[in-house]
Formats: structure tokens, sequence, C-alpha cells
């Protein structure tokens, strides 16, 4: 749990609280501008083929701003061999040791494999990797993956692109009560309000993709979402009242009108 | 000319060439691009003086967009 109004991860220090994910925008020029929005300053990217008969618009073009500091991911591997070797390629690609760490086999829901990733983060770290890995709720895991060395965790909300909110709360709260490294709630978050959620709770970070790049105006769905963060990291510090069964009168209960 | 395979695709290029020249003969940015040959991840640093083989598989990969 990180209490400092910055978040550090690695040595690196981050502003916003609102990580973006690059996916699904109908167009570079609308992704860039919800991005920018946002002010989100790590930004996920997949990696893909090269499709050498087209020219294809290069969405790093796109992605340039000095603030934006780019986390490729592993989606599309299988297990711990493949995703080793993807984030090797994505950081001669991109010139970065960071990777985000995602090996879900199974398409339907796109659970993360938890012995392939704690498998993959060991090595990772172990070749000079700044690891974020994608994983369940799952409070075991967490630490397992700080013993290996992952310099922070990203349990799911919910599956990926569900929008379903924080369906993993009380598991997320046991995470974020026990981690020595930052908790970002990746996946499944749909609203400001999920995001805020995740804040209040506590939560580090919150990495959001499919809700801002789906919506009809995703520049506004951005800028809900910078302000959602912002709102529950501000509750999250200033410290949440405690909730009562019982009423507590906020008037005072003097009958001013009769005696 | 050789055979090599590129992103499971046969293509014909000129014989010893360097990774380099191999992109060039492609016409691909090499922007945000990293390159293996026969799973070994290829140092840009390297791209001049790596001579690809006739049937050396070769993966190419890009950013694209994801979450």
């Amino acid at each position: 749990m990180n209490t400092k109004s910055n978040l550090s991860i690695a040595g690196k220090t981050f502003s916003s609280r609102l990580f973006t994910g690059t996916g699904k925008f109908s167009s570079s020029q609308l992704m860039e501008e919800a991005l920018l929005a946002s002010e989100s300053e790590l930004v996920t990217v997949a990696l893909k083929r090269v499709d050498v008969a087209s020219k294809e618009d290069d969405m790093l073009q796109h992605l340039k701003q000095p603030h934006i500091n780019l986390l490729p991911n592993t989606s599309g591997v299988r297990d711990a061999k493949e995703a080793v070797f993807a984030a090797e390629m994505a950081r001669e690609a991109l010139e970065t040791n960071w990777v985000k760490v995602e090996i879900h086999p199974d398409p339907k829901y796109l659970l993360p494999d938890a012995i392939e990733t704690l498998k993959a983060c060991e090595t990772l770290v172990k070749k000079g990797f700044v690891v974020m890995p994608y994983i369940h709720a799952d409070p075991v895991l967490c630490k397992r993956l700080e013993d290996v060395g992952a310099q922070c965790v990203m349990p799911l909300g919910a599956p990926i692109g569900t929008n379903k909110g924080l369906k993993t709360i009380d598991f997320l709260k046991i995470i974020i009560e026990q981690s020595t490294v930052p908790v970002i709630v990746d996946a499944g978050l749909g609203a400001p309000s999920h995001a805020s959620y995740a804040m209040e709770i506590g939560a580090d970070a919150v990495l959001v993709n499919t809700a801002i790049a789906v919506s009809p105006n995703p520049i506004q769905m951005a800028t809900a979402f910078k302000m959602s963060v912002e709102a529950g990291r501000m509750a999250y510090e200033a410290k949440l009242a405690n909730s009562n069964l019982t009423a507590s009168a906020s008037s005072p209960l003097t009958q001013f009108l009769y005696e | 000319m050789i055979t090599v395979n590129i992103n499971n695709q046969p293509h014909s290029v000129k014989e010893h060439s360097s990774i380099n020249q191999l992109v060039k003969q492609l016409e691909i940015s090499t922007q945000g691009v990293a390159i293996a040959v026969n799973n070994q991840v290829i140092s840009r640093a390297t791209w001049d003086t790596f001579q690809i083989s006739e049937g050396d598989n070769l993966l190419i990969i890009q950013a694209t967009q994801g979450g």
C-alpha cells in the first residue's frame, strides 16, 4: 500500500494513478485525444506480427507525448516461456524493460494462468525486467509474486472487457492490506464509480481500457475516469467515515417548534 | 536469392542480406519493430552485421493497440 500522494513503481514516480490501455478505440486519433484527456502516464500496448504486405498507420506516432510511458503487454502468449520471449521482443521494439505480464490462454474468459505468470515473472525479474503481472485477485499469489521480485501486482476486478466492476472486492481488500508493492486494479472497471471505489479502498492505481475506448465519447469518459480516480484517492487519504447500522443525527434534534 | 520464412510466409530475399538490408527490401518501417531469427531476438545494434540464411525463420513484430 502506497500512502504518498505520488505513486512510485520500481523507482519511477507517477502523478496520475490512472493507467490506460490502447485497445478497441475506433481510430488512433481518438485514442490519442482520449489518452491525453485521461492524463495517464502509463499506457499499455500489445504486440503483433508485422504485415509485410500492407503499410499501416503507425500507432506509436500517436503516443509520442513526453509524459506517456509505454507498457508493452504479453497478450497472446500461452505460457511462461512465450511470455519471456515476448517481453524480450518488446524490450527491443520499444526500448523499455517494463512489461505487463499477461498470460491468459483461454479466450472465453481471458483469466490469467497463475502458475505460468509466477514462473514468467521470476525469470523476467532475473533478466532485469520491471514486471507488472496481471493476475486473479489472489492474495496468496500476490505474496508469491512479491517474493520473486514483482515490482507491483495487477489483480482483476472482473474479467477483461466485462465492465462488471469490483466483483473481487473482498479479495482486493486483503491484497491491499497485505501488499508491500503497489496494487493496481486491472480489468473489469466499467464505470468511473468502479475506479473510484477501487481507489477508496486503497488501490494504488487502476488500469482502464474498454470502458473508455468503447464509450461513444471516449474523451469525455477518459476525463470522467481521471476525476473519479483523483476523487477516490483523495477520499482514501482523507479516510472514510465508519458505517453504522443505526442513524446518527447530523442536525440538532432539539424540538424548536414546540415544547 | 534465398527463401526465408517471415512471419510464417515464404519470401525470396537476396543472398548474404543483413537484417538492415532485409528490412529495406521489405520496405517496412523499423520504428518500434523487433526481429527474431530462429527464436533468437536480434539486437538492433547487430542488424547491420547479422546475415540471414536459407530457411531461416524470422519473426517481425511491432506495437499495436491493446490493453
